[in-house]
Parts: structure tokens; C-alpha cells; sequence
């Protein structure tokens, strides 16, 4: 394998909590050398968010912090101290890329906002991602990834017909916007090397969320209807579930698309005497009696372990998958055969479990690095990539700038 | 150098379905000049609803408008040799291939990867798998249901008395779309520092995987199985539950019960907000809301508060605790659906929907427009998705120079 794609650029991250600290995290996989500019004095939300390391509750032992900021070095930088931005500036100016994930408005109160950033990097380029944008009324209204999956439309159609809304877990916009992120990151970077320049993005992450609703955003445009939540079913497939398998809540999802399938499927359950009735040969007459196929479905995966459901569906066409919790992930066969999971050394945590990152290059590396502590850098940082001298470091750290 | 788009110099011929239109589409509204490659007849995509006025037909799918901008569109076989010819002439003048084809398809009729490369030396291609081609579940059927539940998301959604439960709407092709999109422009950047091209295959499972992120740092750092919450939250070490979802007088709000530095934020203004409508009690007027510990508190003091929140949030619309909200700073949020999405004052404000004309439909239809704004608009939605071989006369005629006479021929042997 030859040199990681993004070798050579150097990202700082201005992030916070979720969406901008993993937008950096992934560039840092294919090879940036992304700087995180954090500081004690207000610490990153996330590095305050369980779970911790064996429940030990430290800005350094969040395994949430760990899982979304592998791949990074961090500098503490107290950015409410005047001469901090001076720091700032001069790493900005030796850099390709700023990214930051404040609401709107907080970096120009930290005077490094495009305009002034530009001044000392022509070339820069700069993506901000904040909940709903740089402009408009709501521009500056705070908020996270669970309210922003409810108001770009996710919550209102993951749940049950008959109740409210779950929504999906947790904030699962968080896991949505980094990905437009990094996409609008690397085609400014191809831009700017065909076209020398460099150019600011405003990156709404109401406005990326909601692409993930699009055609149901159609449905309402042209025919006026409003789609909401409805199980697992899909209007076109039967059965489409999840199913109870022997054991402690465990479940297999089961999938039947076409009449191949669904002849895979009878097939996979030994040709049950329910399975040859009229009332199921067919998609339309199996919809009609989707909640009497569930039952009976049922009925016969709870004899048998969710692994047994998959790999006998899997061996008759059927798409079919356990569901994984947290254990299975780490014996997922397929997870394995990726060496998705690497078991890295943290100082302070032991060993910790980091994903990789989607996207494999047949000639272009991935590499994964642990999170780093809080300020761990800062010294290498500043001594070997801002080119401070040990004088100048050790006045500006009396200063109370490094804090 | 002026360009009209990021990705402006570049040809990308899109052979995806259903799991990779999202791609496609990317790179097309950033300005690349992406040509979808269809069976002919169509791609079976285009039968997915919802449809145009609700009319099932190819030409006319919400799904396929959605996910196929700013594309042009041409109808190829790839199984014929002749069309297996044309393909590789339009591999001269393309910089990458994106397909979702099974594992091993496209090698398996001669156009794999090491196949393209004695055309174009320097082809990328991009593939959208949904495990990997290669490992033990590579020949797995999938779907987005079982992608949910493989990568370990659907374990934890839903209610804890119900079935794990998805969104309702597909999104694994979406999320493993985006990631594609960046693997590709990676990739052109790659080729255009070092002057080689490669493979790119993205894992849908794991492109789902990183939106679970609880599950398994649970499990890794606590040997604990994360589980199902609900729409309520279960706040240790007390755990002690308060509603995420709360009901409101037309639907439903999202708001978080934060003690501490976050529930100073938003829960003195919402206190001060309740007692001005006279639904503030006693009890919530003398919470402490800085030193409040949700997870140390007991149930029944949670209850008091939880109980006037409920009251008042039901006396209001979602629309109304929204608005009022972002001037209070106090964050509650609306469980929107589509129409307050279309309805919603910020994004109209920002320009956001784009008109697109169907000339076809003598209409234009408001699309959600680009996911990132820039200056001189790099990213934008160029054209509505193009009608089953829109551009074969532009593409094989104009571009390839196939003579009309052979055009009649392939159309009768079924090739475009």
C-alpha cells in the first residue's frame, strides 16, 4: 500500500460534541493531520458523556469521546484568552482546512472567522457546521443531535403506528451530517488543487439531514400526503419483520422481496403446512394477512437461535440478519474478516475497541490511531508545527494561554 | 481558473441501483458530469413510490426524481457484447465507475476493475457492497432492514415491550451513499496528486455501524448490553425516567429534561415562559435547575416537574413551542413531519428549496435543495433526473458517432 490520500493536509478542528469532532476523526483515517482545539477551561461536551471506561468518570475516559475522536492529536487552547488567537492564527495560517462546529457567531467572537482567517491563509478552506445554518432567524438557537433528528422529519417516522414517536436511537443526525461534511471537505480539496482556490462552506445540519427524507419531502410537495411511522413494514414486501429467536431478547430480521424468496423461505422453514396456503402465495394476499404470517413466522423462529434463522434464510435466498448488540458486533464474522474493530492502547483507558471507517482504497491505506488526552499535543504542536521557541511556549503557558 | 462546479472536470458513469443512486446524485450536484446507466426499459429503481399524483409508472417515481438529479441518462445492456463495447468507449472518457452490482457481477461478464483498466489505466471504481466482497458474508442477500439489524442499530431502536423498529423510510443506501461519494472524490484527488486510479469499496453494515455508537463502547468498556430505550430516558445511576417525546395540542415536541450547566439553559426560561400562561406550580418555580441531578433525584419529584411540562406542552401547537421557543432560548423541539418541513420559516428563508422544471410534466417541482451552500453555488441541483435514454441521442450519436441506422439496429436487439 502506498501513502494515505490525505497526506500533506493539515485540518484544525474547532468542533464540539458529535458532528464535527467525527468529521475530522474520519479525514484523520485517510491521513490528515487533523489538530483538535480544545481547552479545560470549557471542556468538549462529549469528553463529559458516558459510557466511561469501566464507569470511571474523567475528561480523559469517555468511551464516546475515544470512539469519535481516533486519529487525531488535541492542542488545549484557551480561546477566550487574547493571545490564544494569536496561537490559533499562526497554526490556521500553516493549515489547509478549519472546520468548526460552534453555533453561528462564535467564532467571529473569537475574531477567527472566515474573513479573518483568510487574511492569514488565502488559500483556506473553511466549512462551518452548525445546527441550522450561518444565516436566518433560527442561525444562532443551540441544539444536538437528538432535536435535530425530530425537526428534519426522522423521529415522527421511526416507531409504531398506534403510539408516539421513538425516533431512532439517540442522535442519530450526528452520524448523518459528518458524512456530507467530509464530502463537502474533500471536493473543496480537489477544487483547490485544480483551481488554487480555497472557499468557505456553510454547512447546514438541518439542511443535510433532511436530504435523507427526500422523496417523502416529494410526496408532500406533489400529492399533498404526509408519510409517518409504520413499524418495520415496507409496503411491498412481506413478510418484512423482526423476529423473536430463542434466547434473552434476541431477534433475527427477516425480509421476503419477490416469489423467489418467499419460495426460499418456505423452503428454509421445512415447508410448514401454514406456508402452502392460498392465503400466503401471494404478495398482495400475504399483505391482507401480513399480522397472522408474523405469528406464525414467530412461532418458529423462537425455536431456534438468531444466528440458525440467518444462515438457514441466507442458505434459500432469503435476506435475513441478526440483530447484533454490542457483544455480537465484536464476533460478527463478516466485522472480523475487516479487522473493523481495532484494539488499540490508551494510556489511561487500557485497551479500547476503535471502528474504521467505511471506505477501504485498494492502493491507499486506512490507519486508525487512538484518541488523544485532553492538551496532550499542545507542546508538540506548538513547538513543532507553529515553530514557537521554548521561550515563547513557556511565556505564553505562564500566560495561561495552553489552559 | 473559474469552474462551475467542484467537481466540474470530471465524467462518472453511474451503474448503481437502488443502493447507490445517492452517489451519483452527490457527485452530480457537485458539478460532475454524471451519466446513470440504465437497463433498457429502465432501472427497477424507478418502480419504487411514492409516485408522481400517484401514478405507478417508471417515469414518474418521487424516489427515482429524488435520488437522480443533476444526472443525464442513457439505457445500455452490459450482458451484450455490443453493449459491452459501448461501455468500455465510454470508459475512455470517464474518470470513474460507481456500481452496486453483487460482489464479482461486473468481473464475472468482463468489466471488473482489472478489466476497465486495460481501457483506461487510470479508471476508478467505486463499489457500494453491503458487507464486503470478500469474507464470509459476501454472497448474503441484504436488504435495509437486515443491514439495520447486522451493524447493530436496530438492536437499540424502539420501544422496550416492542420489536427493535427502524425508520420507516430507507436510509442504509443513503448514509453508505454519502460515504461513496467521498471514497470517489478521494479517490480523483488521489489521481490527480499521484496519477493512479483504484478501487473503492464501501461496506454498507459499517457505514451503519457508526450510528450505534453506544452499543458497543457499552459493551467494550462496561461489559454491559445497551438495550432498546423507548422515547423516554433512563438516566443513571438512579435511573430515573424522564419523556424525550412529549405530546403536544398537534402532535409531538422533543425536548431533554437536562439538569446542570444544560438544563440552566433552557429550564429557568421555560419556568418563567409557563408561570407568565399560569401553569407554572410551586415546585417548579423553586427547582434549583443548576444543582438539579435528574439520575439522583427520586421518581416522584422527576413526576412533579414532568406533570405542569406535560400540561403546558399540551396547550400549545408544535409550531407555536417552536417559534416561541428559539426567542426564549428554551429547547423544545417539533416532531416534524414533511409538511411543517416545507412550511418551516428558516429554510425558506435560506433559500433552501429549488425549483426544478419537468418539461415533460409542463411543471417544476420543489426539490430540497443542495446539502452544503458555497460561494457562486458549486453545489447545486443542475437538472431534474432524466426519462429512460433521455441523452442515448446526445451520448451515442453526438458524442460516439453511432450512426443513426445502427441506433435502430441495437434498439431492436434490445442493447439500448
Amino acid at each position: 500500500m502506498g501513502k494515505k490520500i490525505l497526506d500533506g493536509i493539515r485540518i484544525v478542528e474547532f468542533g464540539w460534541a458529535v458532528v464535527g469532532p467525527i468529521t475530522s476523526s474520519w479525514a484523520g483515517n485517510y491521513g490528515a493531520e487533523v489538530i483538535k482545539v480544545e481547552t479545560n477551561t470549557k471542556v468538549d461536551v462529549i469528553r463529559t458523556m458516558p459510557p466511561f471506561k469501566d464507569d470511571r468518570a474523567d475528561i480523559n475516559t469517555s468511551l464516546f469521546f475515544a470512539r469519535e475522536n481516533a486519529s487525531k492529536y488535541s492542542m488545549a487552547l484557551n480561546l477566550v484568552h487574547p493571545e490564544a488567537i494569536k496561537v490559533a492564527k499562526r497554526l490556521v495560517s500553516l493549515s489547509d482546512v478549519v472546520l468548526d462546529s460552534y453555533t453561528s457567531g462564535v467564532m467571529s467572537r473569537f475574531g477567527l472567522d472566515y474573513q479573518e482567517l483568510k487574511k492569514v491563509k488565502p488559500n483556506l478552506i473553511m466549512i462551518s457546521s452548525c445546527m441550522y445554518g450561518q444565516t436566518g432567524t433560527y442561525r444562532s438557537m443551540p441544539g444536538y443531535g437528538v432535536p435535530l433528528t425530530a425537526i428534519s422529519g426522522l423521529t415522527e417516522i421511526c416507531g409504531w403506528p398506534d403510539r408516539k414517536p421513538t425516533g431512532p436511537y439517540g442522535s442519530y443526525t450526528d452520524y448523518l451530517v459528518p458524512r456530507y461534511n467530509l464530502l463537502a471537505i474533500v471536493a473543496a480539496l480537489d477544487y483547490r488543487r485544480r483551481t488554487g482556490d480555497g472557499l468557505y462552506l456553510d454547512a447546514s445540519q438541518y439542511e443535510a439531514s433532511v436530504q435523507f427524507i427526500a422523496p417523502l419531502l416529494l410526496d408532500y410537495v406533489v400529492n399533498k400526503r404526509i408519510n409517518t411511522r409504520q413499524g418495520n413494514a415496507c409496503p411491498h414486501a412481506a413478510p418484512h419483520g423482526v423476529y423473536r429467536c430463542h434466547g434473552n431478547d434476541r431477534w433475527c430480521a427477516i425480509t421476503v422481496f419477490n416469489d423467489e424468496q418467499w419460495n426460499g423461505f418456505c423452503k428454509a422453514i421445512g415447508n410448514l403446512p401454514w406456508t402452502q396456503e392460498s392465503k400466503f402465495s401471494t404478495i398482495l394476499s400475504r399483505k391482507k394477512h401480513e399480522e397472522e404470517l408474523d405469528r406464525l413466522i414467530e412461532k418458529w423462529t423462537i425455536e431456534h437461535t438468531a444466528e440458525e434463522v440467518m444462515i438457514i434464510m441466507q442458505r434459500y435466498g432469503v435476506p435475513a440478519g441478526v440483530l447484533n448488540n454490542g457483544e455480537d458486533l465484536g464476533n460478527d464474522p463478516q466485522l472480523k474478516h475487516h479487522h473493523y474493530y481495532k484494539k488499540l492502547e490508551h494510556p489511561e483507558m487500557g485497551a479500547v475497541d476503535y471502528p474504521s471507517h467505511s471506505i477501504q482504497f485498494s492502493k491507499s491505506p486506512q490507519e486508525v490511531f487512538r484518541s488523544p488526552c485532553l492538551g496532550e499535543h499542545t507542546e508538540h504542536v506548538c513547538k513543532n508545527i507553529i515553530g514557537l521557541s521554548d521561550d515563547e511556549f513557556e511565556a505564553y503557558s505562564a500566560k495561561g494561554v495552553f489552559e | 481558473m473559474h469552474e462551475q462546479g467542484f467537481l466540474s472536470s470530471y465524467r462518472i458513469l453511474d451503474l448503481t441501483d437502488e443502493q447507490g443512486l445517492m452517489c451519483g446524485k452527490l457527485l452530480g450536484d457537485l458539478g460532475a458530469d454524471v451519466i446513470k446507466v440504465e437497463k433498457p426499459g429502465g432501472d427497477p429503481a424507478r418502480n419504487i413510490g411514492p409516485f408522481y399524483h400517484d401514478i405507478p409508472d417508471p417515469q414518474k417515481s418521487l424516489y427515482w426524481f429524488a435520488f437522480n438529479t443533476s444526472k443525464r441518462g442513457i439505457t445500455l445492456d452490459i450482458e451484450t457484447s455490443d453493449g459491452q463495447e459501448i461501455l468500455k468507449k465510454l470508459i475512455i472518457t470517464s474518470d470513474c465507475l460507481i456500481e452496486s452490482f453483487r460482489p464479482g457481477y461486473l468481473d464475472g461478464i468482463g468489466l471488473g476493475y482489472s478489466d476497465l483498466c486495460q481501457t483506461k489505466s487510470d479508471i476508478i471504481v467505486t463499489s457500494i457492497v453491503p458487507f464486503g466482497s470478500t469474507g464470509p458474508y459476501r454472497e448474503f442477500e441484504a436488504s435495509d432492514l437486515v443491514s439495520w439489524a447486522l451493524s447493530g442499530l436496530l438492536y437499540i431502536c424502539g420501544d422496550p415491550d416492542r420489536p427493535p423498529v427502524r425508520i420507516s423510510f430507507p436510509q442504509s443506501y443513503l448514509h453508505a451513499g454519502v460515504d461513496a461519494a467521498v471514497g470517489t472524490i478521494m479517490a480523483l484527488y488521489h489521481r490527480g496528486m499521484e496519477g493512479e486510479g483504484q478501487k473503492v469499496e464501501v461496506s454498507v453494515q459499517e457505514s451503519m455501524e457508526r450510528i450505534g455508537y453506544a452499543s458497543r463502547t457499552t459493551w467494550d468498556g462496561r461489559k454491559k448490553i445497551l438495550r432498546r430505550p423507548g422515547s423516554s430516558l433512563r438516566v443513571p445511576p438512579f435511573g430515573t425516567v424522564t419523556p424525550l417525546i412529549w405530546r403536544c395540542r398537534d402532535g409531538y415536541v422533543a425536548f431533554y429534561l437536562f439538569g446542570g450547566v444544560m438544563g440552566a439553559i433552557s429550564n429557568p426560561s421555560l419556568t418563567k415562559w409557563m408561570d407568565e400562561e399560569n401553569m407554572a406550580t410551586d415546585f417548579i418555580k423553586s427547582t434549583d435547575w443548576s444543582n438539579l441531578d435528574i439520575g439522583r433525584t427520586p421518581q416522584e419529584d422527576i413526576d412533579l416537574i414532568v406533570e405542569p411540562i406535560s400540561k403546558f406542552f399540551m396547550s400549545h401547537k408544535k409550531s407555536e413551542l417552536w417559534e416561541e421557543g428559539v426567542k426564549r432560548r428554551v429547547m423544545v423541539y417539533p416532531v416534524a413531519n414533511t409538511q411543517d418541513i416545507l412550511d418551516d420559516p428558516q429554510l425558506k428563508e435560506r433559500d433552501f428549496w429549488v425549483e426544478l422544471e419537468h418539461p415533460d410534466l409542463n411543471e417544476a417541482i420543489t426539490y430540497p435543495g443542495p446539502f452544503v451552500k458555497s460561494e457562486e453555488r458549486l453545489c447545486r441541483l443542475r437538472q431534474r433526473a432524466p426519462l429512460i435514454g433521455e441523452h442515448n441521442t446526445d451520448i451515442y450519436v453526438k458524442e460516439l458517432g453511432i450512426s443513426k441506422e445502427e441506433i435502430a439496429i441495437l434498439k431492436q436487439c434490445m442493447v439500448i
